[in-house]
């Protein structure tokens, strides 16, 4: 089975599957498109990620290398969150920083299916909850000058669902 | 603990979020602070699913005096007073929809506020008014694709007929308009209408005027309208009506796809011109005229028509007659068929049917056991049949995906399970306020598995049975 390299921020070098480097459209175009050769020896360079983000990931693009390509869904009706599966859930039963920067990391790797099940996962931890228990989860200062709220507030009152 | 500091996604990370969020979320998430204000407007989540929505408001300037409280009559309108200020254009660029209700606004300001709205893609205005006053209409909204128009007003102190011409140069790349619930329209106003609908011609797919008079002399001479979509009201029993324009009229449409009559009155005659003339026909709604016998012969003519819907109140059918090969759908409503009932359920192009408040009266002959046919859904809707002519209907149908029998008689569980045991791709199958049909889900599965030596379990199919209810004895 081939195999490529891949070396992390933090200098750490990686032997992977190459379907399971492929989860990932960035190596994958890497690979189909720009033609580095991954027999060169050489690591495909990823200064995005850390090494500890790297192992997890690779972790979960083992488990779900043979998944099937998801359905297309309606782009403009709110997608379920109810719908991870058990083994995500447990995978992403971590902090949040490590929640955080395997999410960013997804999305440099551009991992769709992984993006999509951490995106799920952190609109479970907003939804429902009020600005300011979303300032105090993530820490997120106020910055509004006073009237700014209210403002919005009142432009909220004439924003509505449309029925489709 | 260690609380991180909020993740610095990018935005197109949190827009990937909040497109899992529900809308009154994303309108709260725009409070916790200034970037995720900005973020949720920016994202399409948030975008594509709002609307801008004013119902029962009376739009002012910040700097107009307060007047008071608009009536209308006697009747005093409980309104809410929108001030539109300088944050409107902040507001407005997000927009891509924006809905009146009720609403009354000046006129030049309206057109401000269109001008802040630079994404706007649909304005809807239902029973609104406009205040007189000086109007610049020179910008264009590129991205206005849709215009709908219910009821449109001059309120007191508004000198000229009506605004909907002032419309026209904005909306450089209209596609869509429909208007109704104009029957106030005067001469002056129809000239607006008029002129409104030649500077959008050359884009307009879709045309829908649920609107009396008939403009179709003035449709003809419009030589840049290619529609693909239309509905209009026509009449042939109205004096002024003119075959030979209609004729004309189709003519210069040969793009139509789809075209609806249900607002006027059609005969057989003026739909074979039509399905002669519009040779990219698709879909045709049309309502007949009665009390006349009618002999559709022009579902002998469709050259590509696949959907028909026809009502047919006061008019006895006849349909003795051979049914053109492109017909896929067939909707009838409020007919009566005397005749001819067999054309219609031993056709093999077929694949839709729905029989909507229809008098089956024929009685069908025993013998005529019919060849399987390609029918995949049917639906019957307080249809008075004869017995053997319900089970003529559902009988000979190895394709069948979907039923939907409503207020229906001579149904029975007996006759479900057969029809279980005859479709092997029944899928759904829906029993609504049938009569005297009394049986529950489990009833109609049981006896399926027991009378036919099928596995208790092993059929996939949704079966729906409401009842029928004391509320429901004004039928």
């Amino acid at each position: 089975m081939s195999t490529i390299k891949l070396e992390t921020s933090d200098g750490v070098k990686f032997t992977v599957k190459t379907q399971v480097a492929k989860c990932s459209g960035t190596i994958r175009t890497m690979l189909e498109d720009i033609g580095i050769n991954p027999q060169d020896g050489e690591a495909i360079p990823l200064s995005n990620v850390h090494s500890t983000i790297l192992q997890k990931i690779l972790v979960w693009a083992e488990h779900h290398v043979d998944d099937p390509e998801p359905p297309r869904e309606d782009a403009d009706a709110a997608k379920r969150t109810d719908d991870i599966c058990s083994w995500d859930e447990d995978f992403l039963k971590v902090d949040q920083r490590t929640l955080f920067d395997v999410m960013l990391a997804a999305n440099y790797l551009d991992m769709k299916q992984l993006i999509a099940v951490c995106c799920k996962t952190v609109a479970n931890m907003i939804k429902g909850k009020t600005a300011d228990q979303i300032r105090r989860t993530f820490n997120i200062e106020n910055d509004f000058p006073p009237g700014e709220e209210d403002k919005i507030r009142l432009r909220n009152q004439f924003c509505e669902e449309r029925s489709r | 603990m260690d609380i991180p500091a909020e993740p610095l996604f990018p935005p197109e990370v949190w827009e990937l979020i909040f497109a899992n969020c529900p809308f009154p979320d994303l309108k709260r998430f725009r409070l916790v602070c200034h970037r995720w204000n900005a973020i949720v407007l920016g994202c399409p989540a948030f975008r594509r699913r709002c609307q801008g929505r004013f119902c029962m408001a009376e739009l002012r300037e910040t700097r107009d005096p307060a007047r008071r409280p608009l009536t209308n009559g006697n009747m005093t309108f409980r309104v809410v007073v929108v001030r539109v200020d300088n944050d409107w254009s902040e507001f407005g660029q997000y927009l891509e929809e924006l809905f009146f209700n009720a609403c009354v606004a000046p006129v030049g300001m309206f057109f401000r506020m269109l001008r802040c709205c630079p994404n706007l893609k649909r304005l809807k205005l239902q029973a609104t008014g406009f205040l007189d006053g000086t109007v610049d209409n020179g910008f264009q909204l590129e991205s206005m694709e849709e215009f709908d128009v219910a009821c449109l007003y001059p309120k007191s102190g508004w000198t000229r007929a009506s605004v909907i011409d002032l419309f026209g140069p904005v909306f450089p790349r209209l596609k869509i308009f429909a208007l109704k619930w104009m029957d106030h329209f005067k001469k002056a106003d129809q000239k607006n209408l008029i002129r409104f609908i030649q500077n959008v011609q050359g884009t307009l797919q879709s045309l829908s005027l649920e609107y009396k008079a008939n403009l179709l002399k003035v449709l003809c001479a419009m030589n840049q309208l290619h529609l693909k979509r239309a509905a209009l009201n026509i009449n042939i029993v109205s004096p002024s009506w003119n075959n030979a324009l209609w004729t004309r009229f189709c003519q210069a449409q040969q793009t139509l796809e789809e075209l609806s009559l249900m607002e006027g009155t059609a005969s057989n005659e003026l739909l074979r011109v039509t399905v002669q003339n519009l040779p990219n026909l698709k879909k045709l709604c049309a309502n007949f005229y009665g009390p006349d016998k009618i002999v559709p012969t022009f579902l002998s003519h469709l050259i590509r028509v696949e959907h028909v819907q026809i009502c047919a109140e006061q008019v006895v059918l006849d349909l003795r007659i051979p049914l053109s090969a492109s017909l896929k759908e067939f909707h009838l409503t409020h007919a009566e068929i005397k005749h001819g009932l067999e054309t219609l359920t031993t056709s093999t192009t077929i694949q839709k049917l729905t029989l909507e408040k229809c008098h089956l009266e024929e009685r069908i002959v025993t013998s005529s056991v019919h060849k399987p046919t390609n029918l995949k859904h049917l639906t019957l809707v307080e249809c008075g049949a004869y017995p053997d002519t319900i089970d003529h209907i559902l009988s000979g149908r190895p394709l069948l995906e979907t039923v939907r029998l409503e207020r229906v008689g001579s149904v029975s569980k007996e006759s479900m399970a057969r029809l279980l045991h005859q479709c092997p791709n029944l899928r759904e199958m829906v029993l609504s306020k049938c009569y005297d049909f009394w049986d529950s889900v489990e009833d109609v599965m049981g006896h399926y598995y027991s009378s036919y030596g099928v596995v208790e379990g092993s059929r996939q199919v949704k079966l729906v049975i409401e009842e029928f209810t004391d509320d429901d004895e004004d039928y």
